[in-house]
């Protein structure tokens, strides 16, 4: 302040300041230059505690809380005795001993001259945002605490994933080696088995020098024994087998009744020595079912067994088939001595064995009932058995026939479309036929018929590479595929594929070719048809329509001689007499077979070619190239369009008919 | 008389199956794994080969395989011999095929009458 500053302040200024001070919030204090207090203000009596008259007169050591190092001290004083300001925080003492924390700043003040004369200090109490700093800071710290955790938790975490992953690793590769140790275990019980009863086989049948009839009945119980060890190994392996979930069915189209004769053709042997009667009862027809025949064979064999070994001599057998609604009934009933209604809910337990006392032939192991509920469960039929003590059982299983094993596709192809309906994706299906199946089946008989149509389900199944891809045997003479999101490109893909892969399969039967006729229909859900009999129903019509055949040739004669070539074939010829009239023509109206000649005027064959392959809607047509040029100079120059067949028109027409019954 | 070649890594079991044959008139040779039997047989040139499947050195589908890629040997017959078929021997064998395949299990058990048949068939006597 300036000498003539300090004249200018009027005394109404000095009331109005005096004022201000002693309103304030801030806590205001004024000493002497030598630090003896002349004024504070009544915010800081307010908050030290000290009222004015206490203050005055004393140095603001009243005020120290102790907690003040001492440097904070000289650090003060250097400054504001230099005339500067001095900022800081500082913590007070009340008067009460309550600790507060202030932000203060202590200015000197000069008088006209320059010299310091007084110093006023201003604090700010901010114990309470100090405490909410603190708070904050806590809060800070116990994040930090947490993150650290969590990042901890984290780590701990990926690192348990890792050992999860592991263990998942080494539960697999213990799988492989469970797998494998059943596998190595048949081998290994099996080899010195094989050895040892092909030994005694050698000494029975005389081939090591005559034995006497004592050593020989030995021998004979020591191979018989050797031989039920066997049936104990295959029964602990199959056990091993089901309860790792391992058991698997190699099911395919067989006649039930062919495989329970074949199983009691089996069997009669074993039962003349009791002279027992096995008879059978089998439909006359003959009954197609989708099973895995060993696993049959081996329960009915099973059942067979319980009931040779129960039954008195010159009792009786019967195994009888019997076709109901849905499915058929297997029985085996013998004349035995029944079962005791106690052991009847332990019958298809694990090492259940009943009635052992009278044990006589075949011994068992007690797994075989239970081996045969599972393979018939696994088949999706039912086992039971119905006895009366003194009287014999009964054990009856059921197979689910070929038409409820149907009705299941049915039910799995709405499923399908009803899940391309809600997911708004495209389903192909396509029908395979067999047209001469019933040329086939007088020629070489039912069983060559179901042979050829096996191959061909098999073949259509390996060629789905997805595994949604479904292929179904649906009958004698017809294979459905179900391809889900697959659009008409991916359909005429997949129908490329299918019909590649059995062009590769030979049908024969004793060494004599069989001819197979396959025609294929295909339908688009949603655009061929909305639901399931309306896709089965186009795709049938695609399966009996004529094939459009399209001539490309600028010479009128070439279609005329083809034409009246294909005149005995089922196909419907149209020709087009140059390139750009044929890709309009395609463009109408899809042909199932493109014949192209290279040498044309205007647009040439390369080209045609070129423009139909780069479109995705005639990509998939076929083409079969029939030119006079040199065919290798046409194979190199049509390579790039893939493997496209090409006939000379010099050569002979017969192999032109082949390769269009072959591409259609 | 016929020649038949018996490849097997059990030794007791071929010497057992080598009895029966030559019981039967037949001559019968062995080799213990299938690179020795492969070997025996461009020299031996025999009229059928009994083949084991699961083999040290070289298994059973391989030595077939080797012997019908070799036009000289393809055309000699072979019926694959072994006391049980596991998966792993399908694995061996697979896409092999041969027009007889015998494999007398242990579970039926061995049966002369059976292997003769295939025998005189898979020859053509």
């Amino acid at each position: 302040m300036n000498k003539d500053q300090a004249k200018k302040i009027r005394p109404k200024l000095i009331k109005e300041l005096y004022f201000a001070l002693e309103q304030i919030s801030n806590h205001v204090m004024v000493t002497d230059n030598e630090g003896i207090i002349e004024y504070v203000n009544p915010a800081f009596e307010r908050t030290t505690g000290y009222s004015k008259k206490e203050a005055v007169g004393r140095s603001p050591k009243i005020l120290s809380s102790g907690l003040q190092s001492k440097e904070y001290y000289v650090s003060l004083w250097t400054t504001i005795s230099q005339g500067k300001e001095f900022k800081s925080e500082v913590i007070n003492k009340k008067k009460n001993g309550d600790i507060y924390v202030a932000e203060q700043i202590v200015s000197p003040i000069k008088d006209v001259q320059g010299n310091v004369t007084h110093f006023i200090s201003i604090w700010d109490d901010i114990t309470e945002q100090k405490r909410l700093e603190n708070e904050i800071h806590e809060v800070n710290k116990e994040l930090e605490v947490q993150k650290v955790g969590l990042e901890k938790t984290n780590k701990e975490l990926r690192s348990l994933y890792k050992k999860l992953e592991k263990k998942n690793k080494e539960l697999l590769k213990l799988d492989q080696l469970k797998s494998d140790f059943v596998s190595t275990v048949s081998h290994e019980l099996r080899t010195p088995l094989a050895i040892s009863t092909e030994g005694i086989n050698l000494v029975v049948d005389g081939l090591a020098g005559e034995i006497n009839e004592k050593q020989r009945s030995l021998l004979v119980a020591s191979k018989e024994n050797l031989e039920r060890l066997s049936r104990i190994i295959d029964d602990l392996l199959d056990i091993s087998k089901i309860e790792s979930g391992k058991m698997e069915l190699f099911q395919n189209f067989t006649d039930i009744t062919k495989v329970i004769q074949e199983a009691v053709d089996c069997y009669q042997r074993v039962v003349q020595e009791k002279k027992i009667a096995l008879t059978v009862n089998l439909p006359e027809n003959k009954v197609y079912l989708n099973i895995d025949k060993d696993k049959i064979i081996q329960v009915v064999t099973n059942l067979l067994n319980n009931a040779y070994k129960f039954t008195h001599e010159k009792g009786s057998i019967n195994v009888s088939l019997i076709q109901r609604e849905g499915d058929v009934l297997c029985s085996v009933k013998d004349t035995g001595k029944g079962i005791a209604k106690e052991d009847m809910q332990k019958l298809f337990k694990k090492f259940q064995q009943f009635g052992r006392e009278d044990g006589a032939g075949i011994k068992g192991t007690g797994l075989g009932l239970s081996i045969c509920k599972n393979f018939v469960e696994l088949h999706q039929g039912k086992i039971w058995a119905e006895s009366k003590l003194g009287e014999g059982s009964v054990f009856f299983f059921t197979l689910p026939t070929y038409e409820v094993v149907k009705s299941e596709f049915d039910f799995y192809f709405e499923n399908v479309l009803k899940k391309a309906r809600a997911i708004k994706k495209p389903v192909t299906f396509v029908l395979i036929f067999l047209k001469n199946f019933q040329e086939i089946r007088s020629a070489f008989g039912e069983d060559v018929l179901f042979k050829i149509i096996n191959i061909i389900f098999v073949t259509i199944e390996q060629v789905n590479s997805r595994k949604a891809d479904k292929a179904f045997l649906y009958d004698l003479n017809t294979v459905y595929a179900l391809l889900p999101e697959t659009n008409e490109v991916g359909g005429d893909a997949a129908i490329g594929r299918i019909k590649e892969a059995i062009s590769k399969c030979q049908f024969n039967d004793q060494k004599k070719l069989i001819e197979v006729d396959l025609k294929y229909g295909s339908a688009i859900f949603p655009s061929s048809a909305q639901d399931r009999k309306g896709l089965i129903s186009v795709a049938l019509e695609g399966v009996h329509k004529k094939r459009n055949i399209l001539i490309v040739d600028d010479h009128p004669q070439v279609f005329d001689i083809l034409k009246y070539r294909l005149k005995d074939q089922n196909y419907h010829v149209e020709p087009a007499y140059g390139g750009e009239e044929a890709l309009k023509m395609i463009k109408e109206s899809k042909p199932d077979l493109i014949i192209l000649d290279i040498m044309m005027p205007k647009m040439n064959g390369y080209e045609v070619l070129g423009r139909l392959k780069g479109d995705l809607n005639t990509a998939s047509i076929p083409v079969i190239i029939l030119t006079a040029k040199n065919t290798k100079d046409v194979q190199r120059d049509s390579s790039s369009f893939g493997a496209i067949p090409i006939i000379l028109k010099t050569g002979n027409f017969e192999n032109l008919i082949k390769v269009i019954n072959e591409i259609i | 008389m016929k020649k038949i070649l018996i490849v097997d890594d059990e030794p007791q079991f071929a010497e057992m199956v080598k009895i029966r044959l030559e019981a039967n008139g037949y001559d019968v040779l062995l080799a213990n794994d299938g690179q020795k039997g492969v070997a025996l047989v461009k020299k031996e040139n025999p009229d059928l080969i009994l083949m084991d499947i699961m083999m040290p050195n070289m298994n059973g589908g391989d030595a077939v395989r080797l012997l019908k890629a070799d036009s000289n040997l393809s055309s000699i017959p072979i019926i694959f011999m072994t006391a049980v078929v596991t998966k792993d021997d399908e694995k061996m064998i697979q896409g092999i095929n041969i027009e007889e395949v015998f494999y007398p299990t242990i579970a039926k058990p061995f049966n002369a009458d059976e292997l003769f048949k295939k025998i005189k068939k898979a020859i053509g006597e």
